[in-house]
């Protein structure tokens, strides 16, 4: 009876505290994280009795919570997916919904812009088309500034979610290590039963942490739990939380990285951060966001390149050369901000460089890293920032300004103890868009025109035509100097005239004085001219440069004599120095000059090494002509038929119906008094007489004056030899070892002239074309088309893209990721719905199945009770049967 | 299968959420009429917008090239036709004028009127556009590019420049014409010559030079093409003193006519050539004289005026008068003639602008179509589907209230 009482008293209390864990579940079955409970029920051990084992009543072994670590796991892992993806997605959109919209995106605006230009090009002159470029340049700038200003406003949102990220970790690390603490406690109170709310709230606590960022979990024996990020950070030991700190970029100071404080020093993480939030905004401050605005940048530094580029062979409406229509990409300001100076980097800060844009369509999206790591001072590694790839390295010269060159830019080191250790974050392109601003302030100052004019003589009987002209450039590109032609505002210096000599062969003048034309400087003489072909009358190479041969034999001439005649050249080796424009190699190559050999043999010999032209002439003035018919010219008698007598009309007839003459260029012409004779090839001109004499002139072809005189008396004879002018492509050099024709190291002078024009057609002999400033070309348009021209050209991303393109560019590359992004987002919020549905099936709470719970332990409760008072009534009765 | 109550609510409550933003996103690509709201509902397509809508906008620019070059080109097309009228009514008189019974009276009247219609081709020459620049000045649009000079005949101050639309991505036509090609380049009957002044002479005023004639045509054939050079030279060069020149051939320096006395205004004969230099030039100071096949159509009127004027009624003179007649009506013959290419080739443009224009037209009908293919919304498709939304998340509104209503509680 005793047993039974106590056997129904079991039920009593076990259906008890299950009627109690019922009621928990059901008030919790809101509470987040919450597993429900439930009460293991367990036989009472029975005892042996006569008649065999009678039960005892029944145990409660625990209440446990229902819970599967493996589902925990799972839920966490697609919670951190779903996080990261969610900041990625809500970052993204909106770079997204900015880029392409009718009144925030960069096409409206660039459009407006170049329909001014169009409109400029269509009337040059009017004041309205010009004020309207200047305010649709504003408004492009505008544009750009704005796009720059919202993607940097976005960046410093970022770095303040980072940092609230970062603060939340933290307060989620100490309370999992406090948790951790309070387990181990309950565990050894309630002898191994464990503590199932506290374990339901770490277990909250990390998946909020999972919310923030991919974390590792080891379970110790001992129910506490370690959490790890990153790469194997220990978040969380045991009792103990360590801490993350946010910190200001050494590298660059606009952005937050976060650390792992460690024993004795910080250890940056930012780039090991995966997953969650934080992992999201990291990644996408880093990647996304800085490429969106180099990517920007980029475009605006190729607009402003270009465009200035074009503005600057332009002329104004003031007859003045354009110059920079928008602010230099190169201003020195600009040069030095996109550089910045590691903030570990030794003291003295005193290193001063800065990034000079020399091709704007080839730069990359990427940043730099600039690093000295020795083991000289000098050496240096140029690597790409975002994986460490390197792109250059080498040794620096030791001495300022230095120059690294990399892609599309050059790193210009101007002073400063650059010292190994230090390091230099470099961003070629990042401030493009925030940088770009307008440097023409008046609208006269816009240049439509261009500043060169071309003019056929109304006198020219040939049909030959010269093209309008383009230029090219104001100042060479190699040297970025300005280049002499435009020295002088509002005048090319010199004017020139292209002068016909005869049908194939013209030479370019200086007409400063239209009465006295004179040879350029560096020449362009003698220059043959084929009919039927586009005759480009200037080189574009801007590295071309020219030597006359200029050395004391080409001053002189032998004395007159008897035969043979030699011109007295004395034999030389000319060595060309050849650097290689790429790799920089030099190589060398001799030509040599045979003692006495003639212009034309010299040139040809010379014209065969890569790279060189050479171009041979003479000349002679023959005077004081005394009768004589005795007369030969390299070897060809010039007999006069009488009655004539021999002068220099009659003379000039004969050379130049010289069959064999005419095959060695030799032409003559005469004033009446004196008689000038020429080789367009260069040969000796040999002049013999058997009777009476003439004086022999050799006259420079650059300045006129006189060399040198013979005179050539009966039965003598006297050789004049040519002239050379040597041009040679970039990076080529000219050098002797002795001064005879060409002087040991003569001065070479750059031949290029950044203009462009050419003759076609037929033209005759003394037919002129001139070449001058376009003073008062107001109606000219070229230069606005061409303006306007590169709106459909390819000037950026390597020369293929257009402005418009490479925005578009830009903008699919995030309209892509972000419709990506969302797609992905969406696979993990199923995911993630998956895994919860999955807990929720385990752990959740279903108030049905707990109202049907408590109908059961209250129904077992009243027969546990039933049970006592049953036991009551036969203890009642036994008592009865004793009275 | 166990299922928690929180589930019932959470996926009831998420499937609302989703039906809703579905409903959400449909109604604005009704409202907008457009399928694709931002780049990421379909990048490729709104990338390809993005360069139809630049395509759309160029070619918007190309057809107000267009126009702008049509009209310049009618209203050189006018003004050509105008200054061809004119010619004819010179011609007309100069074929009057060779009438044998005419007196120096008669020729005189005759050249009075072509004297004023003289006037009246250069001012149609020296015609401005809308904007206020000269039509036939090149580039040199605020310079009056048909000027008198101080000897009162007309030179040319403009330019070469022709100035280029963009009718095409990568076409230009030219839409202005410029004084020298149409006016100038003018074939001439005979061989003649201009003369200028070098601008770099240093007497103050600067000496003129006058347009000058041919006395002698066989000479000066002979000579041609030569171009001549007068020089001044030093006064001591002869005795006494004073000023005096010497002309010389320009390419070759051969000496024509050495140390010449010089008296302001009096006629210079060189090689078959007559002008005169008025004022006091200083030694150093240049004249050219240059050689051309050309003859600007002033100038024949010029010249044919010269000859009317000067009649000397003798059988010597009429001879003469009636050389002048020929020569001025085969350089009239020659200006109609130039007026007529440059009319035709301006004609032949207008239809290149016309035919561009069609073409632009069509690429735009064409462009648009791609364009509303790409983002214009399937009006029928999106309503079908909103009002299918609108029937789901109704259903899932009422599902949600019965569903979540079920509670074994109540029947506790």
């Amino acid at each position: 009876m005793a047993s039974l009482i106590n056997i129904g008293l079991t039920g009593i209390k076990s259906h008890q505290v299950a009627l109690s864990t019922t009621g928990n579940n059901v008030t919790n079955a809101n509470t987040p994280g919450y597993s429900r409970q439930e009460v293991v029920f367990n036989s009472a051990a029975s005892l042996r009795t006569g008649a065999g084992f009678v039960g005892s009543g029944v145990n409660i072994e625990t209440v446990r919570r229902v819970n599967l670590e493996y589902i925990n796991t799972q839920l966490r892992a697609d919670t951190t997916v779903f996080n990261e993806q969610e900041a990625l997605l809500s970052q993204a959109t909106q770079i997204d919904n900015l880029l392409a919209g009718e009144t925030t995106g960069l096409t409206p605006a660039l459009g407006e812009f170049f329909r001014a230009l169009q409109g400029g090009a269509d009337n040059p002159a009017s004041v309205p088309e010009r004020q309207l470029l200047l305010t649709q340049s504003e408004g492009t700038i505008g544009r750009f500034q704005a796009l720059y200003s919202r993607l940097s406003q976005q960046q410093q949102s970022l770095e303040q979610a980072i940092k609230n990220d970062v603060a939340d970790i933290n307060s989620l690390s100490k309370s999992i290590a406090e948790l951790n603490k309070a387990i181990t406690v309950a565990i050894g109170a309630g002898k191994g039963d464990l503590p199932n709310t506290l374990m339901d709230q770490r277990d909250e606590a990390i998946k909020k942490l999972a919310e923030k960022i991919s974390v590792g979990i080891v379970e110790q024996p001992d129910r506490r739990v370690n959490v790890f990020i990153g790469k194997g950070q220990p978040l969380v030991v045991g009792n103990e939380a360590s801490r993350l700190i946010t910190l200001q970029s050494a590298e660059d100071a606009t952005r937050t990285e976060v650390a792992f404080v460690g024993a004795g020093s910080n250890q940056v993480i930012t780039n090991d951060l995966t997953g969650g939030t934080l992992g999201g905004r990291v990644v996408f401050r880093d990647n996304m966001l800085r490429e969106s605005m180099n990517s920007l940048g980029r475009i605006a530094l190729v607009l402003a390149d270009t465009v200035n580029h074009q503005h600057k062979v332009g002329m104004t409406l003031e007859s003045k050369l354009g110059g920079n229509f928008f602010v230099d990409i190169n201003d020195a300001g600009l040069q030095r901000a996109r550089v910045f100076s590691n903030a570990g980097n030794a003291i003295p800060l005193d290193r001063v460089a800065g990034v000079e844009i020399t091709d704007p369509s080839v730069l990359t999206l990427d940043d730099y890293e600039l690093q000295f790591n020795g083991p000289s001072n000098n050496d240096y590694v140029v690597l790409r920032h975002h994986n460490n790839e390197v792109v250059t390295q080498g040794t620096l010269p030791g001495f300022f300004p230095a120059k690294i060159k990399v892609e599309g830019f050059d790193i210009n080191l101007t002073s400063g103890s650059f010292q190994v250790n230090d390091r230099f974050f470099i961003q070629p392109t990042h401030f493009g868009a925030r940088d770009i601003g307008l440097s023409v302030d008046r609208l006269e100052e816009i240049a439509f025109a261009s500043p060169i004019r071309t003019l056929a003589d109304l006198g020219n009987i040939g049909n030959a035509a010269i093209s309008q002209g383009v230029m090219l450039d104001v100042e060479n590109p190699l040297t970025n100097k300005p280049l002499p032609l435009y020295a002088k505002a509002d005048a090319l210096s010199p004017p020139m005239a292209v002068r016909f000599i005869t049908d194939a062969l013209y030479e370019v003048l200086d007409v400063t004085d239209p009465a006295v034309p004179k040879p350029l400087v560096p020449p362009l003489n003698n220059q043959r001219y084929i009919p039927g072909m586009r005759n480009e009358l200037f080189g574009t190479d801007p590295g071309e440069s020219m030597v006359s041969a200029g050395g004391p034999n080409i001053a002189t001439m032998p004395a007159a004599g008897l035969g043979p005649f030699t011109n007295g050249y004395g034999a030389q080796n000319v060595t060309f120095l050849i650097r290689d424009t790429v790799t920089g190699v030099v190589t060398n190559q001799t030509v040599v000059l045979g003692a006495d050999q003639s212009a034309e043999v010299t040139a040809r010999n010379l014209s065969n090494v890569p790279g060189v032209t050479a171009n041979a002439y003479s000349a002679a003035l023959v005077r004081n002509i005394d009768a004589t018919d005795g007369l030969t010219l390299n070897g060809q008698a010039l007999l006069v038929a009488p009655p004539a007598v021999v002068g220099p009309d009659e003379l000039e007839t004969l050379i130049n119906n010289n069959a064999a003459l005419q095959l060695q260029g030799v032409y003559a012409v005469s004033d009446g008094t004196n008689l000038s004779v020429k080789s367009s090839l260069g040969v000796d001109l040999v002049f013999e007489t058997t009777a009476g004499s003439l004086d022999i002139d050799k006259i420079s072809p650059y300045t006129g004056a006189v060399l040198a005189t013979q005179t050539v008396a009966a039965g003598t004879g006297v050789a004049v030899g040519g002239f050379i002018d040597v041009s040679m492509g970039n990076g080529i050099i000219l050098t002797s070892t002795v001064n005879s024709v060409f002087t040991q190291a003569p001065a070479a002078t750059n031949t290029y002239r950044g203009l462009k024009i050419d003759i076609v057609g037929e033209p005759k002999a003394g037919d002129q074309f001139k070449i001058s400033y376009n003073t008062g070309g107001i109606s000219d348009n070229r230069n606005a088309l061409a303006l306007a021209k590169l709106e459909t050209k390819g000037t950026a991303g390597g020369g293929v893209s257009t402005y418009n393109e490479a925005y578009a560019e830009l903008v699919e590359t995030i309209g892509t990721f972000t419709s990506q992004t969302r797609m992905d987002k969406e696979s993990s919020f199923t995911l993630l719905q998956q895994s919860q549905g999955a807990w929720d099936e385990i752990s959740g709470v279903n108030l049905d199945e707990e109202a049907g719970r408590l109908i059961q332990y209250q129904a077992a409760y009243n027969a546990s009770a039933q049970v006592v008072s049953i036991a009551r009534e036969l203890f009642d009765a036994l008592l009865q049967a004793f009275r | 299968m166990r299922i928690s109550t929180s589930q019932v609510f959470t996926k009831g409550i998420d499937t609302i959420v989703d039906v809703n933003s579905q409903l959400q996103k449909t109604q604005q690509q009704v409202s907008s009429g457009k399928k694709i709201i931002n780049p990421s509902d379909d990048p490729v397509a709104a990338t390809r917008i993005l360069e139809l809508r630049h395509e759309l906008s160029l070619n918007k620019q190309f057809q107000r090239n267009i126009e702008l070059a049509e009209n310049n080109l009618k209203l050189e097309d006018d003004l050509l036709g105008g200054v061809s009228d004119v010619i004819q009514r010179i011609r007309e008189l100069t074929v009057r004028a060779g009438n044998g019974s005419l007196n120096a009276e008669d020729l005189k009247y005759i050249s009075q009127e072509i004297g004023e219609r003289l006037d009246q081709l250069a001012g149609m020459m020296n015609s401005r556009d809308a904007s206020g620049e000269f039509v036939f000045g090149g580039f040199q649009g605020k310079n009056q590019p048909f000027v008198k000079n101080a000897s009162g005949s007309f030179e040319y101050h403009g330019d070469e420049g022709r100035r280029f639309v963009q009718i095409e991505a990568s076409v230009t036509i030219a839409a202005t014409e410029n004084g020298k090609a149409i006016f100038m380049d003018i074939p001439a009957a005979e061989k003649t010559f201009t003369t200028r002044v070098n601008p770099n002479n240093q007497a103050v005023p600067a000496a003129i030079i006058t347009t000058g004639q041919i006395y002698d045509q066989t000479t000066y054939d002979a000579f041609y093409p030569k171009d001549m050079v007068l020089e001044f030279n030093p006064e001591s060069n002869v005795v006494p003193p004073q000023p005096n020149f010497t002309v010389r051939d320009a390419a070759t320096g051969r000496v024509l006519a050495n140390n010449q006395l010089f008296s302001t205004g009096n006629p210079i004969a060189v090689q078959g050539v007559q002008f005169e230099i008025v004022g006091a030039p200083l030694p150093g100071d240049n004249f050219f004289i240059d050689s051309t096949e050309k003859q600007g159509v002033l100038t024949s009127v010029e010249k044919l005026i010269y000859g009317l004027t000067h009649f000397n009624n003798s059988v010597e003179g009429r001879k003469t008068l009636d050389n002048v007649i020929a020569t001025a009506l085969k350089n009239l013959d020659a200006a109609e003639t130039s007026m007529l290419n440059a009319r035709s080739s301006i004609g032949a443009r207008l239809n290149t602008v016309e035919t561009t224009r069609e073409q632009h037209l069509d690429v735009q009908i064409l462009t648009r179509e791609i364009m509303s293919e790409l983002e214009e919304l399937d009006y029928a498709e999106a309503i079908t589907q909103l009002s299918f939304q609108q029937f789901t998340l109704q259903a899932a509104y009422s599902t949600f209230s019965q569903v979540s209503s079920l509670s074994l509680f109540d029947r506790l």
